[in-house]
C-alpha cells in the first residue's frame, strides 16, 4: 500500500484504479495515491455515511465513489415499487428502465406470442428485450411465445416499463407501508429512501443502540427495538398488514425466517437481504419475492467503469451471466446512419433502447442511429465478444 | 471557582453602568429638573466601586462556566443595585427599596413599577427607566444566545452552533463576537422603531424611550396611562410590530438582514410562536366581539393583539385594561405569561422553544404507548435532539413551576389574595410587569410590604437568568475551589 510500491506496479499509468476492498480508510488512500501518480479514473468503494454530503463523496480527488448499500437499496426501492418486479435497473439518470418480471400463471400475457402481444396491446408494451427461462437467457423474437414462471425484462421509459408490468402481473395494492428489519446502513438508506417517496416505514432491529443511531437519522421513521424473529411483538407492530417487507439484517438465515414470517403473516411483497448464490435460488422457492446481494451490487458498480471503450454502463442481467451494457456512439462508427434492420447486428445480441439527447426511443427495424446516441445492448454470454468488438471496432481504426 | 477574574468582570459591569449613568444626568440638565447631581453622585460611586473592583480583580479570561454563572448572576444584581441609586439620592423615587424594585425591574426588563405618577418624574429618570430596560435588553441577547448555551442551560445549547463565531472553551472571545453580531440588530430596530414613533407624532424623548423599552421588551411607558395615553393607533401599531420582533430569536433577524428572510418560515420555534399569538388572539377578539366590548372590530383586533404580544413577549405596556375583559381572556392572557418569547430574543418566561420540546416529549410519551418497543427520538428544526437535553428543559420547567409555587405560597401566606399573589408571581418571574388583581395594568406595585417587593426582585432576576444560572449558586459546590 506504500505510495512507492503503488507506484512500482504501475499504477501511475492506469487508465482505471478501483480500490474495493472491504475496509474504507485503505480504499481511500489507494484511490487518492492513485490519483496523485496521475491515474485517469480511480474508483472506492466506501461505506461509512460520514464521507457522503448529500448523498456525494465529500472526498475531491475521487472520480467515483460506490457505496455497495446505497447501491442496494435503490435497487430494492425500484422493485418494491413495481409490483410483479423482480429486478430493476436505471440507465442514462433513469430515463431507461429495465425491469424483469415473472410471468404469473394466471397472468393474460401467458402463452401469447410477442408478435400476439404486441398486436393487442399495441403502444402499451415495452420492448422484450431478453427472457429468463429455465436458468437460461434467451434473446426473443416475434414469436417466441412467454410462457409461465418466464422472467421477461423490459426496457423503455419508465411510464411504459410500469403499464407493461400491469398487464404482465396481478394488479396489486399501491405501496402504503413498509417494515424493514435490520437497522444496518442499507436498512437506515432504504428507510430514508422510502420515506421520502412518502411511505409510512417501522424499521425493526434487535440492538437498542443500532434503533437509537437510527433513529436520530430518521426523522418520520418509527424505529422499534424488537428480535426479527420474535414473533408476537412484530404482529402486535402489523408486520401482516405491510405492502412491503425488506429484511436487510447482518444474518441472512434470520433474514429468510423473518421473510417466511411476514409472507405467513400475510405480508403482499417480501425481499431478502442474501449472498449466498445457493440461498438465491432457494428463496422464490421459499415464496419470498426477490433477494438482493450487496455484494453484487457492488460489482456492477464497478464493473460499469472496468469495460473497454465507449461503455458508458453495464449491469448483469439475472443470474445467467447475460449483461445489459450502454455504449456510445462516436461519429464514424459504421453503425452510425444505417437503419436498424440493415445493420449486421452480432447474434445473441439486441439493442433494446436508443437514447437520443433527452429523449428516449424503442428502436424498430427502420431506426436510424446518430453520432452521440447511446444504445442499450441486451447479451448474452455468448454475444458479449462480439459486442464489445462490434463497438470498439471502429475506436481502433479511428 | 476562581473569585477575583469574577471580581474584576463585575468592576468593569460597574464603570459601563456608570458611564452610562451620565445619559439621564445630561436628559435632566437639558431638561431642567434639579436632580443631574443625583445621576453623577450615582456615576461616581459606580466609578470608584468598580475601578477598585477592577484593580482587585485578575485576567477575566480565566473565567470558565463555573465562573461564568457567578458573573451573570451578581452581575445583573450588582447593576441593578447601582441603578437603584439616583432615584434614592434625588428622593424623585420614594425610597430605598422601592428606588431599587424600580432599577431591577429595569435591567431585568421586567417593567413593574412602583410609581403612580410617572409624568411627573424628572426627564432623567423616565430616560434611566428605559435606558436600564434597553442595556439589560441588549445583556440579554449575549446571555442567551452566547453565554447560555456554553453554560449548559435549560436547552439553550441547542443553538450553541446557530450563531456564527469561534467555538473556544475560554468565553469571551466567543461572546465578544456574537455580541458585536447581535447588537448591530438591536441597535438597527431601536432605531427604526424611533423613527417610525416619531412620524406617528411622538416627541423624540418619547420615541426613544418608548423603543428601547419595546426592543428589551420591557414595558417601562413615560406616561402614567402607559401606550394607552397616546389613544394613537398609528402608535399601537407600530408597537404592535416591534414587541413581535423583539420576541423572536435575534438568530433569525440576523439571518435576515443577510438575505435569508427564509429562515423565518423555516424556524420551527417561530412557526409555534406565530401560531400561539394567532390562537391567542382570535380566541380574545372572538369573546371581546361576542360582549361588545369595542365599538369597531379594528378596535378590537388592536387592542386584542397589543395585550397579547405585551403579554407574551413579557413587554407589559399597556393600552387597556385587560381586567374588565371577559374571564376567558384573563385565563389567556394568565397562560400566555408563562410562555415568553423565543429563546434568543429579549422576552422572558419559560420561552417558546421550551414550551414546544415540552410538547413533543408529551407526544413522544403517548406514541410510546401505542409502540411499547419504539425507539424515538425529539426532532427541532429537522436536527435529532439529544435526550439529556429534552430532561434538561423538563427540569426547567420543574423548577421554573416550583419557584413559581413557592411565590404564590409565600405572598398568600402574607395576605395577598390570589388573583395577586398569581398575578405578581407571574409577572416578575416571567419578566412582564403588570400582572393580575391589585397589580393589574391600571395599577401598580407601590403598595406591596417590604419584604414583597425583594421577593418579586428575586425573581424577576431569577426569571431573567433561566433559574438554573441564579439556583445554581446556591449550591455549596458552585463557590468550592475547582
Amino acid at each position: 500500500m506504500s505510495p512507492a510500491a503503488l507506484e512500482k506496479i504501475g499504477m501511475a499509468d492506469c487508465d482505471l484504479v478501483a480500490a474495493v476492498t472491504n475496509l474504507d480508510t485503505v480504499n481511500i488512500v489507494a484511490a487518492l495515491t492513485a490519483k496523485r501518480l496521475g491515474a485517469r479514473t480511480v474508483v472506492a468503494r466506501v461505506r461509512d455515511e460520514d464521507f457522503y454530503v448529500g448523498g456525494r463523496m465529500a472526498l475531491d480527488g475521487i472520480d467515483v465513489a460506490i457505496n455497495p448499500d446505497h447501491e442496494a437499496a435503490h435497487s430494492i426501492r425500484e422493485i418494491l415499487f413495481r409490483a410483479g418486479a423482480v429486478e430493476a435497473y436505471r440507465f442514462a439518470e433513469g430515463r431507461v428502465r429495465v425491469v424483469g418480471a415473472t410471468v404469473e400463471p394466471d397472468s393474460n400475457v401467458a402463452g401469447k406470442s410477442l408478435r400476439q402481444l404486441r398486436r393487442e396491446l399495441a403502444g402499451n408494451l415495452a420492448l422484450v428485450a431478453a427472457v429468463e427461462r429455465g436458468g437460461k437467457t434467451l434473446i426473443p423474437n416475434g414469436d417466441t411465445v412467454l410462457l409461465p414462471d418466464d422472467t421477461i425484462f423490459f426496457t423503455g421509459t419508465r411510464r411504459l416499463v410500469d403499464r407493461s408490468l400491469y398487464h404482465v402481473h396481478v394488479q396489486q395494492e399501491p405501496l402504503q407501508k413498509v417494515m424493514i428489519t435490520g437497522a444496518t446502513p442499507m436498512g437506515v438508506e432504504l428507510a430514508r429512501d422510502l420515506c421520502s417517496a412518502g411511505v409510512k416505514v417501522k424499521l425493526v432491529d434487535e440492538d437498542a443502540e443500532r434503533c437509537r443511531h437510527a433513529a436520530e437519522q430518521l426523522h418520520h421513521v418509527l424505529v422499534l427495538n424488537i428480535d426479527p424473529v420474535d414473533t408476537a411483538p412484530l404482529i402486535d407492530e402489523g408486520i401482516g398488514e405491510m405492502d412491503g417487507f425488506v429484511a436487510t439484517g447482518e444474518d441472512e438465515e434470520v433474514n429468510m425466517l423473518s421473510c417466511l414470517l411476514a409472507r405467513r403473516q400475510g405480508a403482499s411483497r417480501t425481499v431478502c437481504l442474501v449472498n449466498r448464490v445457493d440461498y438465491l435460488d432457494l428463496l422464490p422457492r421459499l415464496g419470498i419475492d426477490s433477494a438482493v446481494s450487496p455484494r453484487r451490487s457492488t460489482a456492477t458498480g464497478i464493473a460499469r467503469f472496468v469495460k473497454r471503450g465507449a461503455v458508458i454502463s453495464a449491469e448483469a442481467l439475472g443470474r445467467t451471466g447475460a449483461e445489459i451494457v450502454q455504449y456510445r456512439l462516436e461519429p464514424g462508427h459504421r453503425a452510425v446512419g444505417v437503419a436498424l434492420q440493415d445493420l449486421e447486428f452480432p447474434a445473441d445480441a439486441v439493442i433494446g433502447a436508443v437514447i437520443k439527447g433527452h429523449g428516449v426511443e424503442t428502436p424498430g427495424g427502420k431506426t436510424v442511429l446518430k453520432p452521440g446516441d447511446e444504445v442499450l445492448v441486451f447479451s448474452l454470454p455468448s454475444g458479449l465478444e462480439a459486442v464489445a468488438s462490434f463497438f470498439s471496432a471502429e475506436d481502433d481504426a479511428k | 471557582m476562581k473569585k477575583r477574574p469574577v471580581i474584576r468582570v463585575l468592576g468593569f459591569l460597574l464603570v459601563v453602568t456608570a458611564l452610562s449613568l451620565l445619559l439621564p444626568a445630561l436628559a435632566s440638565w437639558l431638561g431642567g429638573d434639579a436632580d443631574a447631581w443625583s445621576f453623577l453622585a450615582a456615576a461616581g460611586v459606580g466609578l470608584a466601586l468598580g475601578a477598585l473592583m477592577w484593580r482587585t480583580g485578575s485576567d477575566a479570561r480565566e473565567i470558565r462556566v463555573r465562573e461564568g454563572f457567578a458573573v451573570v448572576t451578581l452581575g445583573w444584581t450588582l447593576v441593578g443595585l447601582l441603578g437603584g441609586l439616583p432615584g434614592w439620592f434625588s428622593g424623585e423615587i420614594p425610597g430605598f427599596t422601592d428606588s431599587m424594585f424600580e432599577s431591577i425591574s429595569g435591567f431585568s426588563t421586567t417593567g413593574a413599577s412602583i410609581l403612580t405618577d410617572i409624568e411627573g418624574r424628572s426627564h432623567g429618570v423616565l430616560l434611566w427607566r428605559s435606558l436600564s430596560h434597553w442595556l439589560g435588553g441588549m445583556g440579554i441577547v449575549v446571555l442567551a444566545l452566547a453565554i447560555l448555551p456554553l453554560l449548559g442551560v435549560g436547552g439553550m445549547q441547542l443553538f450553541r452552533a446557530e450563531v456564527p463565531g469561534p467555538v473556544a472553551e475560554r468565553l469571551t472571545p466567543r461572546i465578544s463576537q456574537t455580541a458585536k453580531l447581535l447588537w448591530g440588530v438591536y441597535v438597527l430596530l431601536t432605531v427604526v422603531e424611533t423613527a417610525a414613533l416619531m412620524i406617528a407624532g411622538l416627541s423624540f424623548f418619547d420615541a426613544i424611550c418608548h423603543s428601547m423599552a419595546t426592543m428589551a421588551t420591557g414595558g417601562f411607558s413615560t406616561l402614567n396611562n402607559s401606550v394607552g395615553g397616546y389613544d394613537s393607533a398609528a402608535v399601537d401599531w407600530i408597537i404592535i410590530v416591534f414587541m413581535f420582533l423583539a420576541g423572536v430569536n435575534f438568530t433569525l433577524h440576523f439571518l435576515a438582514l443577510r438575505g435569508r428572510v427564509r429562515s423565518y418560515a423555516a424556524d420551527e420555534e417561530f412557526r409555534f410562536y406565530v401560531t400561539l399569538i394567532g390562537g391567542a388572539a382570535v380566541i380574545i377578539a372572538g369573546s371581546l366581539f361576542v360582549v361588545g366590548y369595542y365599538g369597531s372590530i379594528h378596535d378590537t383586533i388592536r387592542h386584542t393583539l397589543f395585550q397579547v404580544l405585551a403579554i407574551v413577549t413579557t413587554t407589559g405596556f399597556g393600552t387597556a385594561d385587560y381586567l374588565l375583559w371577559p374571564p376567558v381572556a384573563h385565563a389567556i392572557l394568565l397562560m400566555l405569561m408563562a410562555v415568553g418569547g423565543c429563546a434568543g430574543s429579549t422576552g422572558g418566561g419559560i420561552k417558546v422553544m421550551r414550551l414546544l420540546l415540552l410538547f413533543k416529549v408529551g407526544q413522544q410519551e403517548l406514541n410510546k404507548l401505542l409502540h411499547p418497543r419504539a425507539i424515538t427520538t425529539l426532532w427541532f428544526n429537522g436536527r435529532s435532539v439529544k435526550p439529556h437535553l429534552a430532561t434538561n428543559v423538563l427540569g426547567f420547567f420543574l423548577l421554573f413551576m416550583m419557584v413559581y409555587a413557592v411565590g404564590v405560597i409565600a405572598l398568600t401566606l402574607g395576605g395577598r389574595d390570589l388573583l395577586t399573589a398569581v398575578g405578581a408571581t407571574a409577572a416578575s418571574l416571567g419578566n412582564i410587569g403588570p400582572g393580575l388583581g391589585t397589580v393589574g395594568p391600571a395599577c401598580n406595585y407601590a403598595h406591596l410590604l417590604s419584604w414583597e417587593k425583594w421577593l418579586l426582585m428575586f425573581f424577576m432576576l431569577a426569571g431573567r437568568l433561566e433559574i438554573y444560572t441564579v439556583l445554581v449558586l446556591l449550591l455549596p459546590g458552585a463557590w468550592r475551589r475547582a
